[in-house]
């Protein structure tokens, strides 16, 4: 009696689809830990900005 | 998919693993029927906007419903495909063409995951181009996603473009052909021997890890069997899909010079013979005013065009996959009605698979109005010692009309073919051409190229409706 031979890929599938899913987390957390900074940086050198557009003042 | 007419609905015998419906033939268009089994799920398709959205990116062929007779009592509905104007194989494919086709197939599986779908089928026979665009034409290849369930096409997605594109990329861009021996696409462990660990971190998963899997799980009995079923959640799927498109979108084809890559700056033509040989060739093609034409040797594709000016549609073959792929490039850019596909004249593709009827040859694909076979002869006739007759045998049972350039053996061309080998064409000579020709076709016109002594005729195929 013979597995699926599919089933290999399944099996597998759990490995790289975890490593995928891993690496996605990792950039989205870093991606969140910039825009946190970020954020912080620009308002330290912006405190005044409220975001107007002063050109048409 | 072959497209002749017929006047009783014909089943199309590669469709016969497909328990969702059936692909048939009725008055020389393709048509597709949709079983009782599948109502539920070509529903969801069409109303979740998953349909909408695949039309809107290209991704899958648009239809309309039909209300032409099923071919079966088990059917729910008929639907009349946009039509493809040439079936192509993937082993006809340059690496351009196989890396698109496979980025179209992950994106139809992304696009079905966000409406609660997935791609059952990554086959790449489900993908076609379409002025230049490849496109999903297996309209039932979407099932309902089921929470926690992998990817059932997975392995056959890697199998069909990953290993191909992989050993293309890192072994060598022949190894496309291994496509024509294995008609559900190369098996890993093959492609894992061949790649010898070559393609980084990307093959390790894909190609080698998944071969091991796969051989390991094979058999029954062993201790590894596994005790319960795996279960991978829709972001892990979803962030696997990413992987895939990033890693195909990053597969490069090598650097290689071959033979014809530079073709049209290494030919014996000054400006003013090309010049006249291409006002020649149109004004063969502006006589005959053919819909179809097939180019063999076509190269870049620069002959090829003088047929799309004349509306035609074109199939572009050449033996080397660099001018394949060149002329793909142009064709991907431009949505010039012309398919580029990679073709030895001396080994056209056969018939494949179950009862040698699932993937059809060149020759039953369709019967072109006119063939363009230019500066092509004498690669037939000497390098590889096909006598005249045989080949305008071959050519008279593919096409009605024939435009063909005769290449004599004082051009220095040929020469170079017999400088290395014994003179064993005494018949190939433009009588002997004349002679040969003239019992299957009959000459319409014949000119010589100034500066040159090169003769281009436009022939007729005898005994044949036109």
């Amino acid at each position: 009696m013979y597995l699926d031979p599919g089933f290999g890929s399944m099996a597998i599938q759990l490995i790289i689809a975890c490593i995928a899913g891993g690496g996605t987390l990792l950039v989205l957390f870093r991606q969140r830990i910039k825009s946190f900074f970020f954020k912080n940086m620009k308002n330290n050198t912006n405190p005044g900005d409220t975001g107007s557009n002063d050109t048409n003042e | 998919m072959t497209q002749m007419n017929s006047i009783v609905p014909q089943p199309e015998f590669s469709s016969f693993r497909d328990v969702s419906g059936k692909v048939f033939t009725w008055n020389g268009d393709v048509y597709r029927q949709i079983n009782m089994c599948y109502k539920q799920k070509y529903q969801h398709l069409m109303s979740s906007g998953l349909y909408s959205m695949l039309q809107k990116e290209g991704i899958l062929i648009s239809h309309v419903e039909s209300q032409i007779p099923a071919l079966t009592s088990d059917a729910f509905l008929v639907i009349h495909p946009d039509q493809v104007p040439f079936i192509s194989y993937p082993y006809e494919w340059c690496f351009g063409q196989l890396k698109t086709a496979a980025l179209v197939t992950l994106m139809a599986h992304k696009r079905a995951l966000e409406y609660g779908m997935i791609l059952k089928d990554a086959s790449a026979y489900n993908i076609q181009f379409i002025l230049g665009n490849a496109i999903l034409i297996d309209t039932l290849s979407f099932d309902m996603y089921e929470e926690g369930f992998p990817w059932v096409a997975y392995g056959q997605f890697c199998r069909h473009f990953l290993a191909p594109l992989f050993l293309m990329s890192y072994t060598d861009i022949r190894l496309s052909q291994l496509l024509r021996i294995y008609i559900d696409g190369i098996p890993l462990d093959l492609a894992s021997k061949l790649l010898k660990g070559k393609g980084g971190f990307d093959a390790l998963q894909h190609i080698h890890w998944h071969a091991k899997a796969t051989q390991k799980y094979a058999l029954a009995g062993k201790e590894n069997t596994p005790k319960k079923s795996v279960k991978i959640s829709r972001f892990q799927i979803q962030a696997m899909i990413d992987s895939l498109i990033r890693i195909v979108e990053k597969l490069k084809m090598p650097d290689v010079l071959t033979e014809w890559g530079n073709y049209y700056a290494n030919t014996n033509y000054t400006d003013l013979a090309s010049s006249e040989k291409k006002g020649l060739v149109a004004s063969y093609l502006a006589a005959i005013k053919p819909e179809t034409v097939w180019d063999f040797g076509a190269n870049d594709g620069t002959y090829s065009r003088l047929a799309l000016a004349e509306k035609a549609k074109v199939v572009a073959y050449d033996i080397d996959l660099i001018a394949v792929e060149r002329n793909y490039s142009a064709v991907k850019l431009s949505h010039e009605d012309m398919l580029p596909l990679l073709l030895d004249l001396t080994n056209p593709s056969p018939s494949i698979g179950f009862a040698n009827k699932e993937r059809v040859s060149l020759d039953q694909r369709q019967r072109p109005d006119c063939i363009l076979m230019l500066a092509v002869i004498h690669h037939l006739a000497i390098s590889n010692n096909l006598p005249l007759d045989m080949i305008a045998q071959w050519l008279h049972s593919l096409c009605k009309y024939l435009i063909i350039e005769f290449v004599p053996k004082n051009d220095s061309q040929v020469k170079i073919l017999l400088a290395t080998r014994d003179d064993i064409f005494p018949d190939y000579t433009q009588n002997g051409f004349e002679n040969d020709f003239i019992r299957w076709f009959d000459i319409i016109e014949k000119n010589q190229i100034t500066g040159s002594d090169r003769i281009i005729y436009s022939l007729k195929s005898k005994n044949m409706e036109v």
